[in-house]
């Protein structure tokens, strides 16, 4: 590769033990990246938003940045097959300054940091933190790119509340509150994996007035990861797409480390290939991880995947920037 | 009284649900709301966890001496509030207990987080005026910056808004997070008296009784106890734990003869976190201290003394002036974070860098578990410790602000390789040798396993000449294992031998304290090099204060590098590591000990070794060892700043 084109900042692997002047290794970062609050030479920035003031059951998710952080893994070849440091540069931002228990603050602090990072043109990869942060998230994508596709994988759909939504956000509405702020192209945008609690039938109503498109858990399971994938590919086009995952659109038995948890979801191969097979090519602009509580996971299997989903899509990342339009294992 | 079960509605010891409140002498409420936690929440679940820690009636209390069901008591359920929202709660919690009051009863409330406290004071101001107020808890929560509603503020803005007889008020156990000095002087111009744990752990439960009662004498009180009072050996579920602390014992006692002998018009219990406990054993606690406080009530009815509440207001205007509090407090600007994330975990939370030029101190990680006998884990020590935070700037037992006029800096980890042991002691003194190099800071270094010490001290040696040496711990590790050419090899058990060997060790200044493993001729070696010793049983027999003063004088004026080997602390307070030993030491007297034989001392280097994170329960002993290196920057800080001068 030229010299010139040398990706400024990548990680640190661990058995590099000389420490050049400028380049040190932080404990802690995520993959080992060097800790450095810029937005120069970066394709990438991972940062953390450890805010779970507004989780319906079990919180802890402050805790989730740093523990996936600090899960063992980071960046490889295997899976998309890319050496992602090649050909992108990318650091560890540290956390965003929110205060637990000051929503309005928080989501202000949330908007500003992320619009700050999208007006580089910097690809924001975050770690949450519980789901209410992707909305002002998606109000900061709004001011910068106008409304966004949504790529949404989850087993809730998020779009619950009534009348009082945005006054008094929760983890439970962010969608609902995204689409009422005009954030989201919901034409484009799709949900994949529901199959949580639902009060009553009508629970599906506010995503479908607004034509937001589903794929439940049990149909998944029945047409299989590269067909979802396909639909998924197909919804979103070559529009700006922002990709949100819930950790709990995986099962518990892979993913126990979440506030809530809901039977009958994927198998950690089947989510990673999801990921893969789906994302691969498309316009992605910002990545959010949420809802990892690595209290609940004595064994730190949750945050073990966590890890590898963001690590993949770092990659995606990497092959869109290497030109890549698919998956290449896709379908086989 | 008749009463009434519902089905399948598990309430505190199968009290009524929803009873008369007329015909009840208490009223039990769960308040679970934890939105203003600052630590790890959780607290939300505390209520039920509590209510279905033993099912069973009370019946008699045999340490309080009375039929507990000689109080009437009902179950009220949960309060309403709003997860995620401060003050639209606040509101619902104030008007609960209002509701409550004018039926004159006693509240007795289940938290939640610290920040309901608050609320219940301005309900019970408006029956009762001002109240004293009996605090338990390891934190003051008389934060003055910030922000304002949240649960290390209750008693500062409870002051503020004239809740509480500050005159007649008095905490106990108090230990973490003083940010200032400001802090620390809060409310005692007013008259508010505070005992704090080192002055508790020296007075003892009856002593400590007496005071309270001297304070509070016949005035109105309430009573709020906050679990993490209670050491995190005995209480480890809870958000923000101090170690450091006291037994479930001492405190039911307290409570059992306050209870009895004070005006109590409420009583709160607060910030138990079932879903990070251990064992079952913070709820259990926090079961105990409520059992305890029912029966004081079930006693002064007995008794003849129990003041039933006139359910008519003292002072209506209460919710007025609040609204007034809450709009002022809202609209100023200075209402800005207390506590900003630090982003990437550091030691203690401070600055990371590489730059040591002007530092005062230099952490660093070493996270290396090879050369270890029994159970490894011990890497991962350096990234648990980093996790615990909010440690005092003003030094309670020093009153002296540490942080001031005192850089201390977070060097990162050192580079280990794990192949190869020698290898690594090689690359250890190399990398500390860097550091002595730049910088005359004293150097604090975080096990890793044993064995890296004797990398330190070789660094040391070069730099300051053979060391005087403090050794904490229960294993001499100056035993030897020898290889196949019958040379000493390098491991967890056998660090000080090599040091001694080579040098680095001024065993003639050395003194071994808490041995309390191995065979009769294990510390020949040692003791034959003049190293002195002062085993485990020893120091249980002559007291913290003599052995403080043979340290003292063990190691006189020379430089000094101190080894903190964490199975020196008994494993009830710190499981987590690869070769426990029982009969050790409480983290109370462990801490007392530091104090009272480091400062002044002419300290060069400390470490802190062998915390395993995997064994560990409920993160005790990674907090622990936090609190321990904690201890060590104060006493740096402490040698700068005051001993110096």
């Amino acid at each position: 590769m030229d010299e010139n084109k040398t990706p400024k900042y990548k990680p640190k692997m661990w058995f590099d033990e000389e420490r050049p002047e400028g380049y040190e290794y932080t404990p802690g970062t995520f993959s080992r990246l060097p800790y450095i609050k810029t937005l120069e030479n970066v394709d990438f920035v991972v940062a953390g938003i450890p805010f779970d003031t507004l989780t319906s059951n079990r919180p802890g998710t402050r805790f989730g940045p740093q523990a996936i952080r600090e899960a063992y893994g980071g960046v490889a070849y295997e899976g998309i097959g890319i050496e992602a440091f090649d050909y992108l540069s990318g650091v560890d931002y540290g956390d965003f300054k929110v205060i637990n228990g000051d929503t309005s603050r928080s989501f202000q602090t949330i908007t500003e940091e992320m619009s700050k990072i999208l007006k580089a043109g910097v690809v924001p990869v975050i770690l949450g933190g519980d789901h209410a942060i992707t909305y002002p998230e998606l109000l900061a994508y709004r001011d910068v790119y106008g409304p966004v596709s949504l790529i949404h994988f989850d087993s809730h759909t998020d779009t619950w509340g009534g009348e009082e939504s945005l006054d008094f956000p929760t983890h439970g509405n962010p969608f609902r509150n995204a689409i009422l702020t005009d954030c989201l192209d919901c034409e484009h945008s799709i949900q994949v994996g529901m199959r949580g609690m639902m009060k009553n039938e009508h629970d599906y109503d506010f995503a479908r007035e607004h034509h937001l498109e589903q794929i439940f858990a049990t149909d998944l399971h029945k047409m299989g990861i590269y067909e979802a994938a396909q639909k998924i590919r197909e919804k979103v086009g070559t529009n700006k797409v922002v990709v949100t995952f819930d950790i709990d659109f995986v099962d518990p038995a892979y993913a126990p480390g979440t506030g809530t948890p809901v039977p009958g979801g994927f198998t950690s191969h089947e989510t990673l290939e999801l990921v893969r097979s789906a994302l691969v090519g498309l316009n992605i602009v910002g990545f959010d991880l949420v809802e990892v509580a690595p209290n609940y996971d004595p064994m730190e299997n949750t945050q073990l995947l966590a890890n590898k989903i963001v690590c993949e899509f770092i990659n995606v990342l990497a092959a869109n920037k290497a030109g890549r339009t698919h998956y290449e294992h896709f379908g086989r | 009284m008749e009463k009434k079960f519902d089905a399948g509605f598990n309430t505190y010891k199968s009290l009524p649900y929803k009873a008369n409140l007329d015909e009840c002498d208490y009223v039990i409420a769960g308040v679970g709301f934890d939105s203003a936690t600052s630590g790890a929440p959780g607290t939300r679940f505390a209520p039920n966890a509590i209510r279905n820690a033993y099912w069973k009636n009370m019946g008699y209390n045999q340490n309080v001496k009375v039929w507990s069901d000689y109080a009437y008591g009902t179950d009220y359920g949960d309060i309403e509030i709003k997860s995620g929202y401060i003050l639209p709660t606040f509101h619902m919690i104030t008007s609960a207990l209002k509701d409550f009051l004018t039926h004159g009863v006693i509240p007795i409330i289940i938290g939640g987080d610290h920040s309901i406290t608050l609320p219940e004071l301005r309900a019970i101001k408006e029956f009762y005026g001002p109240v004293a107020l009996v605090h338990f808890d390891s934190h003051r929560d008389v934060r003055c910056f910030g922000t304002k509603y949240d649960h290390g503020t209750p008693f500062s803005r409870a002051a503020e808004e004239g809740l509480l007889d500050m005159a007649h008020s008095i905490q106990i156990g108090m230990r973490g997070g003083f940010h200032s000095k400001e802090y620390y002087d809060f409310g005692k111009d007013q008259g508010m008296k505070v005992i704090h744990a080192y002055e508790m752990m020296d007075m003892g439960a009856d002593k400590c009784i007496e005071a309270i009662l001297e304070q509070v004498q016949d005035k109105p009180c309430f009573i709020t106890f906050d679990i993490d009072f209670l050491d995190p050996a005995a209480a480890p579920g809870t958000g923000t734990p101090v170690p450091g602390g006291p037994e479930t014992t001492l405190a039911r006692k307290i409570i059992r003869e306050i209870g009895t002998r004070l005006d109590v018009k409420g009583f709160d219990l607060v910030e138990v976190a079932p879903d990070i406990d251990s064992g079952g054993l913070t709820v259990q606690a926090a079961d105990g201290i409520l059992v305890d406080m029912i029966a004081t009530i079930a006693k002064r009815k007995e008794l003849g003394i129990l003041k039933r509440g006139s359910g008519i207001p003292l002072c209506p205007d209460t919710e007025a002036k609040t609204a007034e509090f809450e709009a002022a407090n809202l609209a100023d600007p200075e209402n800005k974070p207390a506590f900003g994330s630090a982003g990437i975990h550091t030691f203690m939370g401070l600055l990371e860098s590489k730059d040591i030029k002007d530092a005062d101190a230099v952490l660093y990680g070493m996270p290396y578990d090879c050369a270890t006998s029994n159970r490894p884990g011990t890497r991962f020590a350096p990234r648990a410790i980093r996790k615990h935070w909010g440690f005092s700037n003003y030094s309670i037992e020093f009153q002296f602000n540490q942080k001031e006029n005192f850089k201390a800096v977070d060097y990162g980890d050192f580079a280990v390789p794990y192949q190869n042991c020698h290898d690594t002691m090689i690359k250890v003194t190399d990398q500390l040798r860097d550091i002595l190099n730049n910088t005359d800071a004293v150097t604090i270094g975080v096990g890793g396993d044993h064995a890296l010490t004797f990398g330190e001290l070789r660094a040391m040696k070069e730099k300051y000449g053979p060391m005087a040496f403090i050794h904490f711990d229960s294993h001499t590790d100056t035993w030897e294992t020898l290889d196949e050419d019958g040379n000493c090899e390098i491991n967890h058990g056998t660090p000080f031998r090599m040091a001694i060997y080579n040098g680095s060790l001024d065993a003639t200044h050395g003194i071994q304290v808490g041995l309390r493993s191995g065979a009769e001729h294990d510390h020949d070696f040692a003791m034959s090099h003049g190293m002195k010793i002062i085993k485990a049983h020893e120091l249980h027999k002559i007291g913290i204060e003599e052995t403080a003063k043979r340290i003292r004088e063990a190691v006189g004026d020379k430089p000094v590098f101190v080894t903190f080997d964490i199975d020196f602390v008994d494993p009830a307070y710190a499981p987590g590591t690869g070769t426990p030993i029982i009969g050790g030491f409480s983290t109370a007297e462990t801490l007392k000990l530091l104090r009272l034989a480091l400062p002044g001392l002419n300290i060069k280097g400390f470490d802190l070794v062998e915390v395993a994170p995997q064994y560990d329960t409920g993160n005790i002993t990674s907090l622990a060892g936090a609190a321990i290196i904690s201890e060590f920057l104060t006493i740096a800080s402490y040698n700068k700043n005051i001993a110096n001068k």
